[in-house]
């Protein structure tokens, strides 16, 4: 009797170990679930067509992005333009609606905030080749759901936490933590509306950042971009 | 039998799973999140501080009382909570050298005063603040100090006075060599005598001093010191110890305060609690010891007062917060403590930081919130942006735009509005009492009628018609024994039949010493109604005479043998429950002839005898249910006791939940649905769903998971749970109808849209606010709009959209929904979609832009409201109500919709033609323009395009007012006002709309 209780302990510390994942086993189930490193690394380029949805008004915007290279996103509303352009050493933007009619150049504090995203085969992916590191923060409630908290913390040093749901291995949403200026950024981002594209990789369709949806419409996997359009003034 | 082992295993985790499932905790209602009030100009205590440099800011942790700990990256400017998950009560902090991210937190503040919070151990951050593991220590309850060896980082040492309560093992000098994953007691001196303090040398770090500290607190009394108190020194890091002696005082000793000064490490100074205490310096690392003289600041309140700081550069320079300022620029041998300039900072003083790249710069934490100095603590300025008051009540008003009334921990009695145009400012906060606050309650009749208290029942009548106060306390009549006031003396206002003199209504205020007082007429006269209600007991419980140790200390803190909460049946005045801090629960059926005890019952349940009764609540819904909350913690017993009678407290029913942690305060059922039940405790809210059967502790209501709940209230006019918080201030859960309606809807279904509440017409107000640069910390306003609720089971994977229809079935609006698990939350602000605005030029920061994403306001009447959930739609109705009162009747509503979508539509036409324009512009263009014709048309078209389009406008500085732009101002205007346009204001309309036909007639000549 005695041992039968302890193989029943045996068997519990097993399922605890099971719970107990290391950060590298949710990583590698998350790549799975969003179509697995082949299918990632062979994204070479991305073009997003949607828009902005804030109650009952739109922004229509086109995202244009070459992996590791530069990325431009523009927007529209009311005929004021609204520009970003991130490259790995240099960034402009333009927004309208503040009253900017021409691209300005980025500080090197507000790109150092941006270039993590120039990444298109996903940060977590081959994350100690790319300088990053992650730390696993173990199992944690949000929102009356479980998720596995992953920390990663970019070259750039840019902190995010994935939340991965424990049963499919998407990430339900992801805390970033940006440096501007000595001081801690903190924004949230929900992650909705998972579509598997043509080349068999799986993104969020929605993206929920407060009251604002970004919604894709329209995603190219590696159509042809011209360069020309990430260059600066 | 294996089988049926790992059978019965398997069923267990079935069970265990499908509970799990149908099982709900508080993230199911997080979207009834509540509104932090503060107030921040009044801050709490502050228990800790410890700052650090980092990338050129000053980074600052702050520890508190019972607000848990709070970050600034800049010096103090602003700050955020970083610690709300966990045990709210903070003894010390410290920060690994050179690395602003570790910080590692001792729960359970040190300084020992009556109504101090316990902790549960150490923790550690690596990422700054954002995750916190729990590292040990879990039983010490009160952590003083933390020391990093400046050698090595890995090694730490925790004083730990240990708890205070009772004897415990857990107490005493603690080592980690490893960063805390493990720790040893590495100096132990007996259950009743902790460690005090700890200096470290900073370059020998082998060499340490000590101090060990015998104290204990009763309910009725404290004594600081005895044969365990000492100084002591080791050589070795803390292997061996030995007692140093040599010129400190004989006989029994009490708290020892050591600073070693930093840039002279063999000099040490050390405040020694003693029949004669004072100020002590040692040259010789502590072997040898002589007496200074020292100011009455310098050793006053030991158990309360145990900071002491030498500048980390200049080695004449010592600081001594303490009851006020003192400074000495010679080492400690003579102070002062002048202030100039700014203001003076709260007494009470319990945490330095000296920024040791800039020694000028000194953070101060008080009794009343952190204090800055940039002149070495001769002028201070205080930082309004830390909301960790300590309230012990709070009390509300039965309108709609109620006020909250409550009292503060060392920091008077005060009102607020619960909401306010911009927000509750910290100048929104008003003080309407001194001294300690406790019960603040408003007249039901007339608003400026306020009784307030100081500690000891010291209690006033305020008329804030006139501004003047008068003290109403019962006096001591012939017959009657002194009276004993309890710190936190009962002020209860309840309904009554009787008529004053002059034939109005009146209401019985109560209050209690030992016995029990009535008031029909503001507290002018009394009318004793009880023979003492306590134990009485003279022998053992009413030592505050005595209190204190070996340094007396009698503030009424410790008087005992008193009431301390009391209940009148609002619909029968003859039934008062009276509950003693000594046990005794009470009742009397006949307005106080007679009186029954009724606690023994209690007893029945597993409550241990005399267990302080803390609060007693009678239900709305049955005449003869009581809940009674019950406080043993001065016992040293923190269990959450509350329970519950059905038949007037003969027979009694515990409440029990694992969740549970920290001594009961309060219990609140809700008026309307008695499935709905509030518990604040010293570690936490907890709600129930079910009537007491199962409770969840509240995580996702925007407060501190375990925060110190002393009391709640229901405004019942509004449903808002009113909750005060011991280190948070107020919290507002607005409108408690949705948890209600969750309580008894059936949450297996797969989407539940709740009926909306029809929506009285009311707007937000927008005047008068508080001046943007004394705000302070700003409380959220409450939100005036239509609201909806639904229910997920479980979280959306895609987006849930909202639409509003008008009756005829016209989309209005569109609305983002949110797809959480449980109750969602969606508000409308009344508009509808935003006209299309004619496009062109550059329109950043005018009307054009505005108009774009502005509508007019809907007016009363019937819409549809469709929730869009996985392609299904769930729809509901709402009704809005016209407010004749708020002069928003229907008809008006109704005219200035009308007004505004006249505008509404004049500029969606103007964006066809000016689109027709453009086009034709376009094509034009295309043309051979070297043709007069083509040439000639071109150009009138452009002409017509620059009357209507701003196209000269380049920058926000320049305005232009073509067509476009008057148009804008016209309808944004319009779309803002509150009122109708009056007939001459609406012939500006007509004449705008003259102007729109002009350009229309002239865009279709030529196309």
């Amino acid at each position: 009797m005695k041992k039968l209780f302890i193989s029943a302990a045996l068997l519990l510390t097993t399922l605890a170990s099971v719970s107990a994942q290391t950060a590298d086993e949710v990583i590698n189930k998350y790549i799975d679930a969003i179509g697995g490193k082949a299918k990632w690394l062979s994204l070479k380029s991305l073009k997003i067509e949607g828009q902005i949805e804030v109650q009952g008004v739109t922004i229509p915007f086109t995202m244009q992005s070459i992996h590791d290279k530069a990325n431009r996103m523009d927007a529209e509303f009311q005929g004021m333009k609204i520009v970003e352009i991130v490259t790995p050493q240099a960034g402009w933007s333009m927004n309208g609606l503040q009253g900017q009619s021409a691209l300005q150049p980025m500080s090197q504090e507000d790109l150092k905030t941006k270039v993590d995203n120039l990444d298109l085969q996903d940060q977590l992916i081959d994350y100690a080749q790319k300088g990053h590191k992650v730390e696993m923060l173990g199992k944690d409630e949000a929102d009356g759901n479980e998720y596995f908290k992953v920390k990663l913390t970019t070259k750039a040093g840019n902190d995010r936490i994935y939340f991965i749901d424990t049963k499919t291995y998407l990430p339900y949403k992801m805390e970033n933590t940006m440096n501007v200026s000595g001081q801690e950024v903190k924004s949230e981002m929900k992650f909705l509306d998972y579509q598997t594209l043509e080349n068999g990789i799986k993104m969020a369709f929605k993206q929920e950042v407060g009251l604002m949806m970004m919604v894709s419409k329209k995603i190219t996997v590696n159509p042809v971009i011209d360069e020309s359009i990430f260059k600066g003034n | 039998m294996k089988k049926i082992v790992l059978l019965s295993f398997s069923f267990c985790l079935i069970v265990g799973i499908a509970t799990a499932q149908t099982s709900i905790n508080s993230s199911f209602f997080q979207v009834m999140s509540a509104r932090a009030l503060g107030p921040s100009t009044m801050s709490g205590r502050i228990t800790a501080i410890e700052g650090i440099i980092s990338e050129k800011q000053v980074n600052l942790y702050v520890g508190t009382a019972g607000g848990g700990i709070w970050k600034s990256q800049n010096g103090g400017i602003s700050f955020s909570p970083i610690f709300d998950k966990y045990a709210q009560s903070i003894g010390a902090l410290a920060i690994e050298p050179g690395n602003a991210k570790v910080v590692y937190a001792g729960t359970g503040e040190s300084n020992m005063r009556n109504s101090v919070s316990i902790g549960v151990g150490m923790y550690k951050t690596t990422d700054g603040g954002s995750n916190w593991q729990k590292i040990g220590l879990d039983s010490t309850e009160h952590i003083s100090k933390i020391i990093i060896d400046p050698a090595e980082k890995k090694t730490l040492y925790v004083a730990a006075p240990g708890p205070l309560w009772h004897d415990s093992p857990h107490r005493g000098l603690y080592k980690s060599t490893d960063a805390g994953k493990s720790w040893q007691k590495i100096w132990f001196v007996d259950n009743q005598t902790g460690c005090a303090d700890i200096a470290v040398h900073p370059q020998q770090s082998n060499i340490i001093l000590a101090s060990s500290w015998q104290f204990r607190r009763k309910a009725y009394a404290f004594s600081s010191g005895g044969l365990g108190s000492g100084l002591f020194k080791s050589e070795d890091a803390g292997k061996t110890w030995r007692k140093l002696t040599n010129g400190l005082p004989e006989g029994l000793l009490g708290r020892i305060v050591i600073s070693m000064n930093p840039s002279q490490p063999s000099q040490i100074l050390a405040i020694v609690e003693a029949k004669n205490p004072g100020l002590y310096i040692s040259n010789d690392l502590g072997e040898t010891w002589k007496k200074l003289s020292s100011t009455e600041n310098i050793t006053a309140r030991p158990f309360y007062f145990s900071t002491l700081v030498h500048d980390p550069k200049d080695p004449k320079r010592v600081y001594r917060p303490s009851f006020a300022f003192d400074y000495s620029d010679d080492g400690g041998y003579s102070w002062s403590s002048n202030i100039s300039g700014g203001v003076v900072p709260h007494s009470d003083h319990h945490a330095l930081w000296v920024n040791p790249q800039q020694t000028d710069q000194l953070f101060l934490g008080t009794d009343g919130g952190v204090y800055v100095s940039y002149n070495r603590g001769n002028s201070w300025q205080f930082l309004n942006n830390l909301p960790v008051g300590q309230f012990y009540h709070v009390s509300v008003d039965q309108q709609k735009d109620y006020r909250v009334f409550g009292g503060l921990q060392d920091n008077n009695s005060w009102v607020a509005p619960n909401s306010q145009p911009g927000g509750v400012s910290a100048a929104d906060w008003k003080v309407i009492g001194g001294g300690d606050g406790f019960w603040v309650q408003a007249s039901p009749f007339n608003p400026n009628i306020i009784f307030s208290e100081s500690q000891g029942g010291e209690m006033n009548r305020v008329d804030l018609a006139t501004g003047l106060t008068t003290g109403i306390r019962p006096k001591k009549q012939a017959g009657e024994e002194e009276h004993r006031w309890n710190w936190n003396t009962p002020i209860i206002i309840a309904p009554s039949a009787t008529k004053t003199p002059q034939g109005k209504s009146s209401y019985n205020l109560y209050t209690g010493a030992q016995y029990l007082f009535r008031s029909r007429d503001e507290g002018r006269s009394w009318e004793r109604i009880s023979p003492d209600l306590t134990t009485n007991d003279t022998l053992k419980k009413q030592q505050t005479e005595n209190s204190g140790g070996i340094t007396g200390d009698n503030t009424s803190a410790e008087n005992h043998c008193t009431i301390f909460t009391l209940a009148q049946r609002p619909e029968n005045e003859q039934i008062i429950w009276v509950g003693t801090d000594d046990g005794h629960l009470q009742v009397t059926t006949n307005g106080g002839k007679t009186w029954e005890r009724k606690e023994k019952g209690i007893y029945q349940t597993g409550v241990p005898e005399h267990a302080w009764i803390s609060s007693i609540t009678l239900s709305a819904h049955q005449k003869q249910r009581v809940f009674v909350t019950l406080d043993h913690h001065m016992y040293g017993d923190h269990t959450t006791y509350a329970v519950v009678s059905e038949d007037g407290g003969n027979t009694w029913k515990r409440f029990n939940s694992d969740e549970f942690t920290g001594f009961a305060h309060i219990l609140l059922e809700d008026p309307i649905n008695p499935n709905l039940v509030f518990l604040g405790t010293e570690m936490g809210f907890f709600i129930s769903l079910d009537a007491g059967k199962n409770w969840m502790r509240s995580k996702y209501q925007n407060m501190p998971w375990y925060t110190p709940v002393r009391d709640l209230q229901i405004n019942r006019v509004t449903n808002d749970l009113v909750i005060a918080t011991h280190g948070r201030g107020i919290y507002i859960i607005d409108n408690l109808q949705p948890l209600r309606d969750m309580a008894k809807a059936d949450l297996n279904k797969e989407i539940h849209f709740f009926t909306p509440d029809p929506f009285v017409y009311s707007l937000s107000g927008q005047f008068p606010q508080a001046p943007p640069n004394i705000s302070g910390w700003v409380g959220e306003s409450k939100p005036v709009f239509p609201t909806f609720y639904y229910y997920l089971k479980d979280r959306s994977s895609d987006a849930v959209k909202i639409a509003i229809f008008d009756e005829a079935g016209k989309k209005l609006k569109d609305l983002n929904g949110t797809g959480v698990k449980g109750l969602n939350k969606v508000f409308w602000g009344l508009t509808i979609n935003p006209p299309k605005v004619a496009k062109g030029g550059f329109i950043a920061q005018s009307s054009v832009l505005s108009a774009s994403v502005i509508s007019p306001k809907v007016p009363t009447g019937k819409y549809k409201i469709v929730v869009t959930h996985n392609k299904i739609n769930y729809e509901q109705w709402l009704l809005i109500k016209p407010n004749d009162a708020a002069g928003f009747t229907a008809e008006k509503l109704k005219k200035l919709n009308g007004q505004g979508m006249r505008l509404y539509q004049m500029e969606e036409e103007l964006y066809k033609w000016v689109d027709t324009l453009d086009k034709k512009i376009v094509q034009v263009q295309s043309a051979d323009t070297t043709q007069p014709a083509n040439a000639q048309k071109l150009k009138a078209l452009n002409d017509l395009r620059k009357e209507i389009i701003e196209t000269n406008r380049k920058s926000i500085f320049f305005d232009e007012f073509k067509f476009r732009r008057r148009l804008s101002d016209l309808y944004v205007s319009v779309c803002l006002q509150t009122e109708p346009l009056s007939a001459s204001q609406e012939k500006g309309v007509d004449v705008m709309k003259q102007e729109l036909d002009d350009f229309i007639r002239r865009i279709q000549a030529l196309l």
